[in-house]
């Protein structure tokens, strides 16, 4: 699985969930809080379609200390190496 | 025939003064939207310095008994379920009992599970009558709180204050819960906190959301592997309502679990939640009782029309506790909602000026040091008129007296 792949259907649920997100370029330096306006029940609704997809899981209480999506898509990254 | 127990009356007390969000958001320059839609919530109670969890629960306790014509000295059990105590030991249920009249013969206690406490109180409630121990007795149990963010920070929005009186009893008029079918979940997890030293609560939002979820799916699980197959279905659902928001995402979640796809899930809202969430949204977080606010908010829409009828109940506490149970709302349930005039409190707030609102919230620093006008003395015994918290006297007691008029 690739940085690259984890990264587009992230940022394909990002555009589905937060209202903030869509039509919009997204950047792994970008906040999902910060810059989409998304609140706390749609990062985890982002994240765990995410999951979902990907078929993996990252730890509940590793998500609040990811402050940007390339540190979030580094979450799934080290998941997927796990796996 | 074994004879029914649940919730006889019910009434809400709320601040004098609330917060409309569309203010909040125009001095924090957000989008209004944000608050409203986003969030879901369209006003928020803010307690002011003479307003507590005491006043707060001796003024929906009131309301209760007046409005239902109960007679305080039936009651033999008094919980107060909070997590904004006013004292590190001296429950509420203490000032409670000497503000309302309860009789001496009394079992009294607050109980703590963030905002668990007030469904702790209720279900041992419940067992306490089940069980005998009440002897044709009636328990009051109250759910109150003052929920506070610090001014700016990501919780502000979220905040509310009030509280909800439940008498408990046999032969209830309102609302008759399932004994010894409930689902429990637990964890220890730190997704919600307050340090001792802090009058402002801490959040881990992201990690609450997911426990709330997470709990929701174990609670629920649990309560429906009891359900015989052919059990009659849940008419409506109320949820712990830190915001609407969340009650709608908790709801979708519940009917996934039941087998709906998303868009089927999501159709069931308006009809098996939505009337739940009208008082939240006018009052705010209540911590304990905002699973209590949903229940009264469905009861005032819509009691007549769900007599006889199924409701779930679900509530969550964050660190964290959770329970799914279920009750049917009486026969005759809508005549006596009308009488009991469940959002009159809320009719009456006023609304603050951001000003009020800021000159309050920096004067909670040192509301629990402010000093009684020497004059007050502690007021016993029942009465009509609203209850103030006046300070504290040079032995830091809590003094609690008539609220004088201003």
């Amino acid at each position: 699985m690739t940085r690259d792949h984890i990264f587009t259907v992230l940022k394909s649920n990002l555009e589905k969930v937060v209202d903030g997100a869509r039509g919009k370029e997204v950047s792994e330096a970008q906040s999902l809080l910060k810059d989409f306006g998304a609140d706390s029940l749609e990062v985890v609704e982002v994240v765990s379609r995410t999951m979902k997809e990907l078929k993996l899981k990252i730890p509940r209480t590793a998500l609040s200390e990811a402050n940007d999506i390339g540190q979030l898509v580094d979450l799934f990254v080290r998941a997927a190496e796990a796996a | 025939m074994r004879s029914t127990i649940g919730i006889d009356s019910l009434a809400l007390g709320v601040p004098r003064g609330h917060l409309d969000l569309r203010d909040l958001a125009a001095a924090r320059g957000v989008p209004a939207s944000k608050y409203l839609d986003g969030i879901g919530t369209h006003r928020m109670a803010i307690a002011a310095a003479d307003e507590d969890p005491v006043t707060l629960a001796a003024s929906a306790a009131r309301r209760a008994f007046a409005l239902s014509g109960l007679d305080p000295k039936e009651i033999g059990l008094c919980v107060v379920g909070t997590e904004t105590a006013v004292d590190h030991s001296k429950p509420i249920a203490a000032f409670l009992h000497g503000l309302l009249g309860l009789p001496s013969a009394c079992r009294i206690f607050e109980t703590k599970h963030a905002c668990f406490g007030g469904t702790a109180g209720l279900l041992n409630a419940l067992d306490w009558i089940a069980s005998g121990s009440a002897r044709g007795r009636s328990a009051l149990v109250v759910c109150a709180d003052v929920a506070r963010y610090a001014p700016g920070s990501p919780g502000e929005p979220t905040q509310g204050a009030g509280a909800v009186a439940m008498i408990v009893s046999e032969r209830p008029r309102l609302i008759e819960l399932d004994v010894g079918r409930s689902g429990a979940y637990a964890r220890d997890v730190h997704d919600f906190w307050r340090p001792l030293h802090s009058k402002d609560a801490a959040v881990d939002g992201q990690l609450s959301v997911q426990c709330y979820l997470d709990a929701l799916a174990g609670a629920y699980g649990e309560w429906r592997r009891d359900e015989p197959a052919d059990a009659e279905p849940l008419a409506r659902t109320c949820y712990h309502v830190p915001y609407g928001k969340m009650a709608r995402k908790a709801h979708r979640r519940r009917r996934m679990i039941d087998g709906l796809d998303e868009a089927s899930a999501d159709a069931t809202f308006a009809a098996e939640v939505a009337s739940s969430l009208l008082l939240p949204a006018q009052i705010g977080n209540v911590y304990t009782g905002s699973l209590y606010v949903a229940l009264a908010s469905l009861l005032h829409a819509e009691a007549r029309a769900i007599e006889g009828q199924r409701v779930g109940l679900f509530s969550y506490g964050s660190g964290c506790v959770a329970e799914f149970f279920a009750g049917r709302v009486a026969a005759g349930a809508g005549e006596l909602v009308a009488r009991l005039d469940l959002d009159a409190p809320v009719r009456a707030s006023t609304r603050l000026t951001m000003a009020e609102y800021e000159a309050i919230r920096s004067a909670d620093a040192g509301a629990d040091r402010r000093a009684a006008p020497p004059s007050a003395a502690l007021h016993l015994g029942a009465s009509e008129q609203p209850v103030a918290f006046l300070g504290v006297d040079t032995a830091d007691r809590r003094i609690y007296g008539l609220a004088t008029p201003s």
